[in-house]
């Protein structure tokens, strides 16, 4: 979003115009969206300049937008930064009143559902100012409860929805009861205050209030001669409720001893820009473990939701609560929407596990191909140097469209886009011009699914398309020979020459068949051809020689042995430039080694700069031959560019 | 145990305690320079019961205490023999005891071990002008220094002496000749022999000027014998004269004949002319040279001090500045890699910078190995061989590389023998070196010419047994990865061998090298599916080896 847009369109009017170190900070916060000392320092400034200058900004609508759009846009970034939320609504309230600082407060719940402190606030000012009727006050404190109701630490909701339901109903209604009821099973840090609130409030009810019919039921099977509740005296049926609740009461007691292990290790709960410690994610990872094997469904998608506030840029905990969501509950809706905000506003692309998981969810479990597709093909254009979403598109689009389209079509894509982007006038390097074979016809794609793909394909990630097919008929089909026919229709193709994924495979391919004369021939192509990172060739090159000491025959080796050396050579770090032939031909475009080799020399003792000639004795005398044998004097000495020794070298960045 | 005294003939009770004290120190910890430096001080001094006198041994001391010197000396350079001064210092006590042949022995010792140290051939040359009285003794010395340390940039420490040696027995020739040879070379008082060659140039006479320009270059250059040169108007002028002869007034004519320069004089003009070139040539060089010569703090061993990243810096740029400096320009280059082939006039430069820089860091393998690839680079692998050694001898053992790279090199040169015998010394040093052992590998199959399949097996059995319930265990796994790449060991042996480990594995490397087996090598989706699951039971943690099995699922399932 560029927040500029709103006043930069007019320029005859800029609201800032008085506050230049406003300005400057909107700036710095646009160029580091997430430096949050930069973010700071704009929020106190905006601060400072509503109390000190609070009747112009409330006068300025185009000063309050600008305001709302900061926070906005921080908010948006990272809306788990309670404070931020704090501080937006106490600007609302002094610049619009109460019920736009409510509207903040709603939207702050709503972005950041599991912060206890923000339902808090919101519950305590609707309340305190009446600004909803009761059914709609009760509403909010089961949307509160629903998703905060479970933390260990909640007490302060739960209180101030017992004062409320007490103020309303009284303390002898039943409604206050059921909250009770609920909360002395939960295992919550104060249970035993409400366990003692419960003992001090049942027995101002009856056991049908207190206990529901089928476990009263079952309770009345399990004592002896009796059919029904009513068969039992006053006595008996208080025995038996004191009965039942000291149950509840013991399992609620050794839920809290259990988790309070977990709970007193966590150090990190709330979210900040800082990485989580392997510590702590190892103590929430530990207590997800436990919550999983002993908590109930809520209970554990509370403690998941807990968990992804600290951690909520970590892949590893949304997999596995994604999994857990989908292995346990049926809602589709409510997965569909944890993964859009893993995806859109927490997990960067960079980890894109998640977005996989969301395309098979709708493929697999769904059936929506269509959605499927839109995220792998966003997938693809996003991640637009990686090769992984590719190869797990052409696996899905195999699983639904057939082998035969898919097979056809992916090779389509990939000639198309060399005829598009590789025209036969452009005649590759050192290689035979390519051109379209006598009635041959140009290359077009025909399967939408494709058009799409090829869309978002670059010359970086086309090549995969390549791989994917070799690797469908050496893997799936296991028929070695047509995956290498794939690879060698390709292989002088200009577009090649740059991509490591199909250099990559076709390398490891040849590396699993030991098909050593094959190898030769990658290694000597990409040595000579490839323009491919140096790690990445040199990598192949090691491998390469560590596989002819694997495989060869002593004699082999020594009529290979001065390439080999050169191998050597070229990949030690320790070796000199001009030791790294193969480089030094790349380098060139005629692949001629003496082409670097003459400009490493006009180079030398000056990197960037030219020495175009130097000063060369061109007869020196042989210094090995004895002096006491010598008969004669040396001869005169000759030279080259000896005039030339003062010219200055030229920098690289004059001749450009 | 370093100091041996036991074959010494020494009575341990005429031996000082605190020497002893000291020596048993350095027995302990031979690393500890400052305690060997310790000794040798004490070593050089008169012993006295208090400690308090300072006094130098001298020929008159008594052999116990010139013994112990001895001793300590040849123990230190033992232990540190890339110290320069040590070696001379030492032989200059011999030579002060008397022992003129042990001290020469100690010189060669040393020149032997370092023979590119200026150091030491400028002591040694000192030290033979002092004992060795005749020409024909000494001059070989001095042409044995020239040829050993003449390219290096401080060479002026020799050729200083060798031109005094030259001048006190009027080898005037022989003096003009090494002038001459002498400017050529990039070295830092080039100035100095410049000034020498011209004053040279000036005095020359109808005898030397002979060993300033030869016959050849006299008639080639300048249509001149030697006879043309016998002061008198040269054949041009005269020419010149004659024709103004008929015009010129005789009073003229006489004064044009006395302005005249006699053909001698030309020639020492134009001569001048010339080697004012080589002066600008040389000059050049010199100051190319000094950019990286000026930032060398350190150009010597020093045991426990370590040099600075600068100080490293700037020798690998020195020394890749040279090599390129030298490299040959093939004019007919072809699409062909070209050999980079130096000049072997101009080799020497590189090689006496890569010795000097490896008296300085010896302890470097880096540069070690950059000298092997030098040598290695002009197809010269017996040299670059034997700088590994050298390497391998001077670096500490930690450095595996060296020997790794010095097996390669063995095999390259066909020594299986050696590089096994090398291999395994390196497995014996670092048992549990995963890239030794996988080395050994290599060279034992080399050595069963690819017929040692189940060999292989058996010797990786055994290493897998001898780390088994180690903290290497995990770590040798990556032998079943490494062991798919044999194409000596058949399939169906390799299916056997994973088989024999499924149930006592768990590793990582081990699964990985297992899935690879049936779906790249073996492929088998149902026996992959079941690999899967039991490599699922086993809970095999690796959050890369889920994503393998994902990749796998993805292909087949």
């Amino acid at each position: 979003m560029d927040i500029d847009t709103h006043y930069t369109a007019n320029p005859v009017h800029n609201p800032l115009q008085n506050f230049p170190q406003w300005e400057r900070l909107r700036n710095d916060v646009k160029e580091n969206t997430k430096d949050i000392d930069l973010w700071e320092e704009l929020i106190t400034l905006i601060e400072d300049h509503v109390s000190s200058n609070l009747t112009l900004v409330r006068s300025d609508v185009e000063l309050k937008n600008i305001i709302h759009r900061d926070f906005d846009d921080l908010l948006t970034r990272f809306p788990y930064l309670t404070i931020y939320w704090k501080r937006y609504i106490t600007i609302e309230y002094t610049l619009n009143g109460l019920k736009p600082s409510v509207i903040i407060l709603e939207r702050a719940v709503t972005a950041f559902p599991s912060s206890l402190e923000l339902w808090l606030d919101y519950l305590n000012i609707v309340i305190s100012n009446n600004l909803e009727n009761e059914a709609i006050v009760k509403g909010l404190f089961q949307d509160a409860l629903d998703n905060v109701g479970r933390q260990f630490l909640s007490h302060p909701l739960w209180d101030l929805y017992l004062e409320w339901e007490s103020n309303v109903s009284g303390d002898k209604s039943n409604d206050y009861l059921n909250i009770l009821l609920k909360l002395i099973r939960l295992p919550l840090h104060q249970y035993a205050k409400y366990s003692e609130r419960f003992q001090e409030v049942m027995h101002h009810f009856t056991i049908e209030d207190l206990i529901s019919e089928e476990e009263l039921l079952t309770l009345v099977e399990k004592t002896d001669g009796v059919t029904s509740i009513h068969d039992l005296g006053a006595d008996q049926q208080r025995q038996l409720s004191e009965g039942y609740f000291s149950a509840v009461f013991s399992a609620t007691y050794e839920g809290v001893t259990a988790r309070w292990e977990y709970e007193s290790e966590l150090t990190k709960q709330d979210f900040d820009l800082m990485p989580v410690t392997d510590q702590e994610m190892k103590v929430w990872l530990n207590y997800l473990d436990f919550e999983e094997q002993h908590g109930d469904t809520l209970q554990i998608i509370s403690l998941y939701e807990r968990a992804l506030v600290p951690t909520c840029s970590y892949e590893k905990i949304w997999l596995r609560y994604l999994k857990f969501l989908i292995q346990n509950t049926d809602d589709s809706k409510k997965i569909v929407k944890q993964f859009n905000r893993a995806c859109d506003i927490f997990i960067s692309i960079d980890q894109p596990s998640v977005r996989y998981m969301f395309a098979q969810y709708y493929h697999l479990r769904l059936k929506n191909m269509e959605k499927a597709k839109i995220i792998y093909t966003s997938l693809i254009s996003m991640l637009n140097t990686d090769t992984e979403p590719i190869s797990k598109y052409f696996n899905f689009l195999i699983k639904i469209l057939g082998e035969k389209v898919v097979l056809e079509s992916s090779i389509n894509v990939v000639k198309y886009f060399i005829q598009e982007n590789f025209k036969p006038s452009a005649e590759p390097l050192n290689q035979k011009k390519r051109k379209l074979p006598n009635g041959a016809h140009p290359v077009v794609i025909k399967h939408d699914d494709f058009k799409k793909l090829y869309k978002v394909l670059n010359f970086r990630t086309v090549t995969q398309l390549v791989v994917e097919v070799a690797k469908y008929y050496w893997l799936s089909k296991q028929n070695v020979k047509a995956a290498r026919d794939i690879l060698i229709s390709f292989f002088k193709e200009d577009l090649m020459r740059c991509s490591l994924p199909y250099w990559t495979f076709f390398f490891k391919f040849e590396l699993s068949q030991r098909n050593k004369k094959n190898l030769t021939n990658v290694i000597n192509y990409i040595k000579f051809y490839g323009q491919l990172p140096i790690t990445s060739i040199n990598d192949m090159i090691k491998l390469y020689v560590e596989f002819m000491f694997q495989n060869s025959a002593p004699d082999e080796i020594m009529k290979i042995n001065r390439e080999i050396m050169r191998y050597l050579l070229e990949t030690d770090t320790e070796s000199s430039m001009h030791m790294k032939h193969f480089l030094k031909s790349r380098l060139d475009p005629g692949l001629d080694e003496e082409v670097i080799n003459k400009r490493l020399i006009k180079e030398n003792g000056h990197p960037g700069a030219t020495a175009e000639h130097r000063p060369k004795l061109i007869t020196p005398i042989e210094w090995s031959t004895s002096l006491l044998t010598q008969e004669e004097a040396a001869s005169i000495p000759s030279f080259r560019n000896v005039e030339k020794a003062s010219v200055n070298v030229k920098y690289a960045q004059e001749s450009i | 145990m370093l100091l041996e005294l036991d074959n010494s003939g020494l009575n341990s009770k005429d031996i000082p305690q605190y020497w002893l004290d000291l020596a048993e120190q350095v027995n302990k910890d031979a690393t500890n320079f400052e305690k060997w430096e310790e000794l040798i001080n004490v070593s050089e001094l008169i012993p006295t019961s208090n400690r308090k006198y300072t006094t130098k041994i001298s020929k008159l001391s008594s052999a116990v205490h010139k013994k112990l010197l001895c001793i300590a000396y040849e123990n230190v350079l033992v232990q540190f023999p890339y110290l320069e001064q040590y070696w001379c210092n030492y032989a200059q006590w011999l030579y002060l005891f008397g022992n003129t042949n042990k001290a020469t022995d100690v010189y060669n010792r040393a020149i032997s071990i370092l023979p590119k140290s200026i150091i030491i051939w400028k002591n040694y040359l000192q030290f033979s002008s002092e004992t060795l009285l005749s020409f024909d003794q000494l001059a070989p010395v001095f042409e044995q220094s020239r040829l050993a340390v003449g390219h290096h940039f401080y060479s002026h420490l020799i050729y200083d002496q060798y031109l005094d040696f030259l001048k006190l027995y009027n080898k005037t020739k022989e003096y003009h000749y090494l002038v001459r040879r002498v400017i050529e070379l990039p070295i830092y008082h080039y100035a100095k022999y410049f000034r020498e060659f011209f004053n040279l140039l000036e005095a020359a006479n109808l005898e030397t000027i002979k060993y300033l320009i030869s016959k050849e270059d006299l008639s080639k250059n300048y249509q001149q014998k030697w006879a043309d040169l016998i002061d008198r108007p040269s054949k041009n002028k005269a020419t010149i004269e004659t024709q103004t002869k008929q015009q010129a007034q005789p009073q003229a004519q006489l004064q044009q004949q006395q302005q005249s320069k006699s053909a001698m004089t030309e020639l020492k003009i134009d001569l001048r002319k010339r080697y004012i070139d080589l002066y600008i040539t040389t000059q050049y060089y010199v100051f190319q040279i000094w950019q990286f010569e000026s930032k060398i703090t350190h150009p010597y061993f020093h045991p426990t001090s370590e040099l600075t990243r600068d100080e490293l810096n700037t020798w690998n740029k020195y020394l890749s500045y040279l090599e390129t400096n030298n490299l040959k320009v093939n004019i007919n280059s072809s699409n062909q890699v070209a050999n980079s082939i130096l000049s072997s006039q101009n080799q020497e430069l590189v090689v006496i910078a890569y010795e000097r820089c490896l008296i300085a860091t010896a302890q470097y393998p880096f540069f070690w190995l950059k000298f092997s690839n030098f040598w290695m680079n002009l197809n010269m692998i017996d040299k670059a061989i034997d700088v590994l050694i050298r390497g391998i001898w001077s670096c500490p053992i930690t450095h595996v590389k060296l020997r790794l790279r010095l097996i390669d090199l063995l095999i390259l040169n066909k020594d299986l023998t050696n590089a096994r015998t090398v291999a395994l010394e390196l497995c014996n040093i670092y048992p549990n070196l995963v890239d030794a052992f996988s080395k050994l590998l290599q060279v034992e199959q080399l050595m069963w010419n690819g017929q040692g399949g189940s060999k292989l097996i058996k010797l990786v059995e055994s290493k897998l047994d001898e780390v088994k319930g180690t903290p290497f265990e995990e770590s040798f796994d990556c032998m079943f990865g490494i062991l798919l790449n044999y194409s000596c060991i058949s399939i169906s042996a390799l299916e056997k061998f994973f088989e024999k480990y499924v149930n006592v594995k768990s590793s990582k490397y081990f699964w990985k090298a297992y899935l690879d087996f049936y779906f790249l090598y073996n492929q088998n989706p149902e026996q992959l599916q079941k690999i899967i699951g039991i490599a699922r039971e086993k809970q095999v943690d690796s959050n890369l080896l889920s994503r393998y099995i994902n990749d796998i699922e993805d292909v087949y399932f």
